[in-house]
């Protein structure tokens, strides 16, 4: 490819996303904590001059987590990408350290001095020219929030040539560059991209990426060997603790000449509605009671005071004007039996009943982005750490719960930035338990057939279910395969910053529209197919509805949920396409009841009693996780193992507890 | 009559072409959740797997 | 002392920090806590939870049992 390729570089939280939303006129998920973008995501130049690479936030390139390792290794592969490194200017000391290990790979660097704005108000006024003349490349200071310095920063993207050899070459004391010089001879032959110089300092840092890099190589044992040799010298000679610290030290001094050089401090600490607020969340009593306070006023928006009497102004939209029209038009155009009931009873109840959830979903969301934009889910993190410690993981685990409240999938690939492995692995067993905004619909349904008065409490009760199963299944992992795996936990908290509406807006509308275009597409297909199967059987077409294929189908698999008293061939059917995706369980349930969705709810009380309706709720959140985050787990735990067992966990705890659920609700007589 | 086969063929050929596609995408994994998708530039939405460093093989 | 027997609001200099785990160590590293390097306890959770701390401008937030690992001098 001969177009340019630019990457983006730096600091987690230091608005790397942020300014490549601003340069590519793309939308990408932000927020404020360490570890919203997880993976390497690719954008068009706005100026057509290329593409950008967005990548996580990285503290070094001597990776600990899993998405750390996503930069390092495309720092390692990838040889014709220039970087704009972006450094927080209110963290300026930290951030260089990055800046450093990127000058010393090469030069093709532009450094975007970002949230110059902040630093000016903790007192740190910083010198960008002198600042570029040190580093020896350019320095643009820039407000990615605002958009401010993204002009220079453009400017400076088309002067910019990959074709730089220049390298940063900080003096690592005689022991090191001994060890350096010995490491290029010996990698002189490799065919490496990149610079040795940088291979080689990664190596005797203890990079283990790079490691694996030269793992394969038969003289891996020399630069192991020149590793030792060096370390024993340098703790004998100068009683140093170890390669790595020294390393650290040499880049520390220089930087700490850098930023007196270039950075005027005016010591007056005025940031301090962050440490009032968190004098508040993070209280020692209303810690934990504001949490969940919060969640609740974000169910309570959800599902009672905002999104359900819009859902309810949609539904009587389309089950009114809409089919009345589209009824009127088919009769017009002299449409068929067969053709008029795919459209009204097929497409219209299924997208139709799905697509009246769309408000419901948008406050949802819209709450959920107001988390994450604040600042407040860092606290989360600690507020939740002590609850989390006794079922053996840590409090960073409660990110990916939360964000898997929206939808799994980005919960599961969320868990990325936990930094023990095992942490990790648990964190992605449970967050299928979280109820996504796809099973949101099937709650809305059924609550509001069967417990109008007292709608939230249910669907609230569901909610706690999930994370209460979740955080059962987590302390048996712990206690079990994981005995002997300690957890750990530390946690960068972000000031605080006043969430912008535009962002909100963004954020709110990017992931609804997601929801808005599977109606429009798998749901509208899967719709038609279960239409079609309820409307064809072995008899020929038109068929009653228990003679079609899809009963038949149901029918198989029903015996198998006769113990939890949802035996029919319509439940099953339903649960079976739900696998597919969890929003297609309702256009289903509107299909085979062969009603709109207004009526749907009193068409259910005939098969349904409010307990085992509740059980079939119950077994919704719980079963077998969708195609889609199933895929996720296989991805991102790189086991089959594991991803079967994710599913096993949900069935076998879905089956188990909604048997109790029906069979105790029977002795009780309800 | 000639509308109702249009109208038909569109319908179910739209059908089963979102279908394949979510089971394509469902299988691809993360490509299928990404927002990104238009303005992607290929095959470059990468996770690091455990065979190699995680890029593939062009 | 050690980093979790201080009050609120003490501030005190880092004087060893090489005991906690590895991974800790490494981040606290790179989040710029150093030997000598002066940190403010700001508070700690209840029931024996996380400690906030505020060193350079930026706030950490670290498990009791780590700062019980962590030696400090009091000022």
């Amino acid at each position: 490819m001969t177009a340019q390729q630019i990457a983006l570089i730096g600091n987690p939280n230091t608005g790397k996303t942020c300014l490549f939303n601003a340069l590519t006129g793309s939308y990408q998920y932000v927020g404020n904590w360490s570890g919203v973008t997880v993976e390497k995501k690719v954008g068009y130049l706005r100026n057509q001059q290329g593409t950008l690479i967005d990548l996580p936030g990285i503290y070094s390139v001597n990776p600990i987590s899993a998405d750390e390792a996503v930069v390092t290794d495309f720092l390692i592969q990838e040889d014709c990408a220039s970087f704009v490194n972006i450094v927080d200017a209110s963290q300026l000391k930290r951030n260089l350290h990055v800046t450093i290990q990127l000058l010393e790979r090469g030069k093709n660097l532009i450094v975007g001095l970002n949230m110059i704005d902040v630093a000016k108000k903790r007192g740190a006024v910083i010198d960008s020219a002198r600042l570029q003349e040190t580093l020896g490349v350019p320095v643009v200071p820039i407000i990615a929030r605002t958009e401010q310095g993204i002009d220079q920063l453009n400017q400076q993207l088309k002067k910019s040539k990959s074709t730089t050899n220049d390298v940063l070459s900080l003096y690592y004391g005689t022991i090191i560059e001994r060890a350096i010089q010995e490491m290029e001879e010996e990698l002189a032959p490799l065919p490496i991209k990149v610079s040795k110089r940088w291979i080689a300092l990664q190596f005797l840092d203890g990079n283990q990426h790079v490691e694996k890099l030269l793992d394969s190589e038969e003289n891996f044992d020399v630069f192991e060997n020149i590793r030792e040799k060096a370390e024993q010298k340098l703790k004998k000679e100068q009683r140093v603790a170890s390669l790595t610290q020294h390393i650290h030290d040499t880049r520390e001094s220089y930087i700490e000449k850098l930023v007196q050089n270039s950075v005027v401090v005016n010591t007056s600490r005025t940031n301090n509605w962050t440490e009032k607020i968190d004098s508040i969340v993070t209280n020692k009593f209303l810690g934990i009671p504001i949490f969940l306070l919060l969640m609740y006023v974000m169910f309570m928006l959800t599902f009672d005071w905002l999104g359900f009497p819009l859902s309810d102004l949609l539904d009587a939209f389309i089950a009114g004007p809409i089919t009345f029209v589209l009824e009127n038009t088919l009769e017009l155009i002299g449409a068929s039996t067969f053709i008029q009931s795919l459209i009204l009873d097929g497409i219209v109840a299924g997208v139709g009943g799905v697509l009246v959830f769309v408000p419901q979903i948008f406050v949802l969301f819209f709450c959920l982005s107001l988390l994450e934009d604040s600042g407040y889910m860092a606290r989360v993190t600690i507020v939740m750490d002590r609850l989390m410690q006794t079922i053996g993981l840590n409090g960073k685990s409660f990110i990916p719960l939360i964000i898997g409240f929206g939808c799994n999938v980005p919960g599961v690939m969320a868990a990325r930035s936990i930094e023990q492995p095992k942490d990790r692995l648990v964190t992605m067993m449970m967050t299928p338990f979280m109820s996504c905004s796809a099973r949101l619909p099937v709650y809305a349904l059924f609550a509001g057939a069967f417990f109008a008065s007292n709608q939230a409490l249910v669907v609230l009760s569901l909610y706690v279910l999930g994370i209460v199963v979740a955080l059962i299944l987590a302390k048996f992992l712990s206690s079990t395969t994981f005995k002997e795996q300690k957890s750990l936990f530390i946690m960068e908290l972000p000031p605080y910053r006043l969430p912008q509406w535009r962002t909100l807006w963004r954020a709110t509308w990017e992931k609804g529209k997601g929801f808005i275009r599977k109606a429009g597409t798998y749901i509208f297909g899967g719709s038609v197919l279960i239409w079609f199967l309820s409307y064809a059987g072995p008899s020929g077409l038109a068929v009653e509805m228990d003679e079609s294929y899809l009963a038949m189908i149901g029918g198989v698999i029903a015996p198998i949920f006769e113990p939890l008293g949802f035996g029919t061939w319509q439940a099953s059917a339903a649960l079976l396409t739900g696998v597919l995706a969890k929003e297609i369980v309702v256009s289903t349930m509107s299909i085979i009841y062969f009603v709109p969705e207004m009526e749907l709810q009193s068409f259910l009380s005939d098969q349904f009693t409010p307990l085992i309706a509740y059980g079939f709720m119950a077994f919704i959140l719980l079963y077998i996780p969708c195609l889609a985050t199933v895929a996720a787990v296989r991805k991102e735990t790189h086991s089959r193992k594991w991803t079967f067992l994710s599913i096993v966990y949900g069935f076998v705890s879905a089956y188990v507890l909604v048997f109790v659920i029906y069979q105790v609700g029977k002795l009780l007589g309800y | 009559m000639f509308v109702n086969y249009v109208i038909g063929v569109l319908i179910f050929s739209y059908a089963i072409w979102t279908l394949v596609r979510l089971i394509r995408r469902s299988k691809e994994g993360k490509c299928a959740a990404c927002e990104l998708k238009k303005s992607c530039a290929g095959d470059s939405c990468i996770i690091p797997t455990d065979d190699s460093s995680g890029y593939p093989k062009k | 002392m050690l980093l979790s027997e201080l009050s609120n609001n003490d501030i005190a200099r880092v004087t060893d920090f090489s005991k906690v785990h590895i991974v800790i160590q490494k981040r606290l590293r790179q989040l710029g806590i150093k030997q000598d390097c002066e940190v403010c306890l700001i508070r700690k959770l209840p029931f024996g939870g996380p400690c906030m701390l505020e060193s350079s401008g930026q706030c950490i937030s670290l498990r009791l049992d780590e700062a019980r690992l962590i030696e400090v001098q009091k000022k």
